[in-house]
């Protein structure tokens, strides 16, 4: 058995008139680790997990030099049985929990169907699984959930639903995009910490996308942070958040309005937007907004690709 | 007190739910239970609570959006119920709204050019369409848009960007009021600094006043001079901003910040 759940190198995704939306990603999920990436919307968080989930639309291009999910090499399959390991090995959380549910079938309807698809065993058998599992996500009468339309549920419930469908099939990674994005900061913090908990209890990995840079840091083994589609730090979340060195990194820590900021002092802004073209090139991406930029910034950078708290710059 | 441009007294919203069965008697929801507000030229209240708890009820209900079941909503002293039609006209343009989700506030067959010009046309007794067209020119670039996007729809335009023009179109017609609903939560963290800030530097340059309400502790926090904090359609604490934040008397106001920042105690010395 190997250490490594995931492992995902030269990850690059391109739309049909060759613009590239993410460039050469790599990233690696150990066994048990918990694993958070953020970056500002348009960054490539989710391309990415969807690169990963194999979700990706029909006129994107994906091109990986290795992607290897618990053993088994995901590039030498064929569709078919790519999408059997990944029904059984990763559960998925998506940010629109409206979405993600059929809004006309019962949830007792919809909940068991992945389980029953990677064979894991009959309707009924699924069913008892799914209010076991709706139980422990915090739902006090599954029975009465099991028999609802999402529609009459609260956005916290569905996402719990969606939480105890991703672990239908005891996954050896759940990512989770954006899971809280759309809750309130009370219900926010009982699904993050129902994440946790199911976390530790199962030994699942967890990929979290997220720009919420508070929760991130405490729960994350490790951070990466992605801008335009690049990843231009990633480290353990205390070196990524204590000594932060891409700018990107160190801005996106300052433009949060903290409780102890002073309201008089205007919040720091990243000027500019994200870069929707070239994105491919190997000079700085961050550079037009970058605070401390050099004429070096404009030429090709050279990235020491395996260090070990790694960040996309030359400072 | 002079400076006080917009006062709630006892406002209470109920509202009728669905019954099950025709015999049943009718359930009642309270929205909003009695709440006294009282909002000065410049100041920024902030109202935090989880969702249900009757926030942007409140907001509306001061905004004229909704009529309040009981209670009194007074604009510079005049009762919003006795209004005759020309200060009514004055009260709608001097209070404005900026919604949580720009894209669904606009009309996606209008070009950016008809959103900004529309409130003008109805409101502003200065009309013509040269007016219009150099207000709009001059509001632009403060919100921090280009000015060629008034002939783009709203939906080629980003969240933040459409935030932006919400933005612009509230504050065209110089109200006194801006009511956000949560004006920030949908954006990128980036933005959100950006349209805070711009928020701020308006206020001081106008003595626009805020009705802010979210969910965020740290935008509140950023942005209020008095904070309100509302459980299931009551005020259960209230004060300066930063005392509240400090020194939350109510359990409940303690939970909503340490959940917003995940920790049990506080983040700011660490992050």
């Amino acid at each position: 058995m190997s250490a490594v759940c995931l492992q995902l190198r030269g990850c690059t995704v391109e739309d049909a008139r060759k613009n590239v939306l993410i460039h050469n990603v790599s990233l690696e999920i150990g066994e048990n680790e918990c694993v958070g990436i953020i970056g500002e919307s348009g960054s490539g968080k989710t391309m990415t997990a969807r690169a990963i989930l194999g979700l990706l639309s029909q006129d994107l291009k994906l091109d990986a030099k290795e992607m290897v999910l618990d053993g088994e090499d995901l590039l030498a399959m064929n569709p078919r049985q790519k999408r059997d390991i990944i029904g059984g090995k990763i559960g998925f959380v998506p940010q629109n929990t409206v979405a993600y549910l059929h809004p006309l079938i019962r949830i007792r309807n919809q909940i068991a169907d992945g389980y029953q698809k990677a064979g894991r065993g009959t309707k009924k058998e699924g069913e008892a699984k799914a209010e076991k599992l709706l139980a422990q996500v915090g739902i006090h009468d599954p029975k009465r959930v099991m028999n609802s339309y999402p529609g009459q549920l609260s956005g916290g419930m569905r996402q719990r639903v969606n939480i105890a469908m991703a672990l239908m099939c005891d996954p050896r990674l759940i990512i989770a995009d954006e899971p809280t994005t759309a809750l309130d900061c009370i219900v926010q913090k009982q699904v993050t910490e129902l994440f946790f908990q199911l976390h530790k209890q199962y030994n699942t990995a967890i990929l979290m996308i997220s720009h919420n840079l508070t929760m991130l840091k405490k729960y994350c083994d490790r951070i990466i942070v992605m801008y335009a589609g690049q990843i231009v730090e990633a480290g353990t979340t205390q070196e990524v958040f204590e000594h932060p060195r891409h700018p990107y990194t160190k801005a996106l820590i300052e433009v949060i309005p903290r409780l102890d900021q002073d309201p008089n002092v205007p919040l720091l802004e990243i000027p500019g937007y994200v870069p929707e073209k070239d994105r491919g090139r190997s000079s700085c991406l961050f550079a037009d907004r970058c605070p401390n930029c050099r004429p070096q910034c404009r030429k090709p950078l050279q990235i020491n690709e395996a260090q070990a708290h790694f960040s996309r710059c030359v400072m | 007190m002079e400076d006080i441009i917009l006062e709630g007294k006892q406002i209470v919203k109920n509202f009728a739910l669905k019954k099950e069965v025709f015999w049943e008697k009718q359930k009642i929801l309270q929205a909003v239970g009695g709440i006294n507000i009282q909002l000065r030229r410049g100041q920024t209240i902030g109202i935090v609570g989880e969702s249900g708890s009757g926030k942007s009820t409140l907001g509306e209900i001061l905004g004229g959006l909704q009529r309040p079941t009981s209670g009194r909503v007074l604009y510079r002293g005049k009762d919003l119920a006795q209004m005759n039609r020309e200060e009514r006209r004055q009260y709608r343009r001097n209070i404005q709204f900026i919604f949580q989700n720009p894209k669904e506030s606009m009309n996606p067959y209008f070009t950016i050019e008809k959103i900004l010009t529309e409130p003008m046309k109805l409101l502003d007794e200065n009309y013509t369409p040269d007016y219009a067209r150099q207000k709009i020119a001059e509001i632009l670039p403060q919100v921090g848009m280009e000015p060629d996007c008034i002939r783009k729809y709203p939906s080629e335009l980003s969240g933040g960007q459409c935030q932006r023009i919400a933005i612009a179109r509230a504050l065209l017609l110089n109200p006194e009021i801006i009511v956000c609903d949560e004006c920030v939560s949908a954006l990128d963290v980036s933005v959100q600094a950006q349209i805070l800030n711009l928020l701020k530097s308006l206020q001081r340059r106008y003595g626009t006043s805020y009705l802010f309400i979210s969910h965020d502790m740290g935008v509140i926090h950023y942005m209020s001079d008095y904070v309100l904090v509302m459980v299931g359609g009551k005020i259960i604490e209230q004060g300066e901003g930063a005392a509240v934040m400090r020194h939350p008397a109510q359990a409940y106001t303690a939970q909503l910040i340490n959940s917003s920042l995940f920790r049990e105690d506080s983040i700011c010395a660490a992050l």
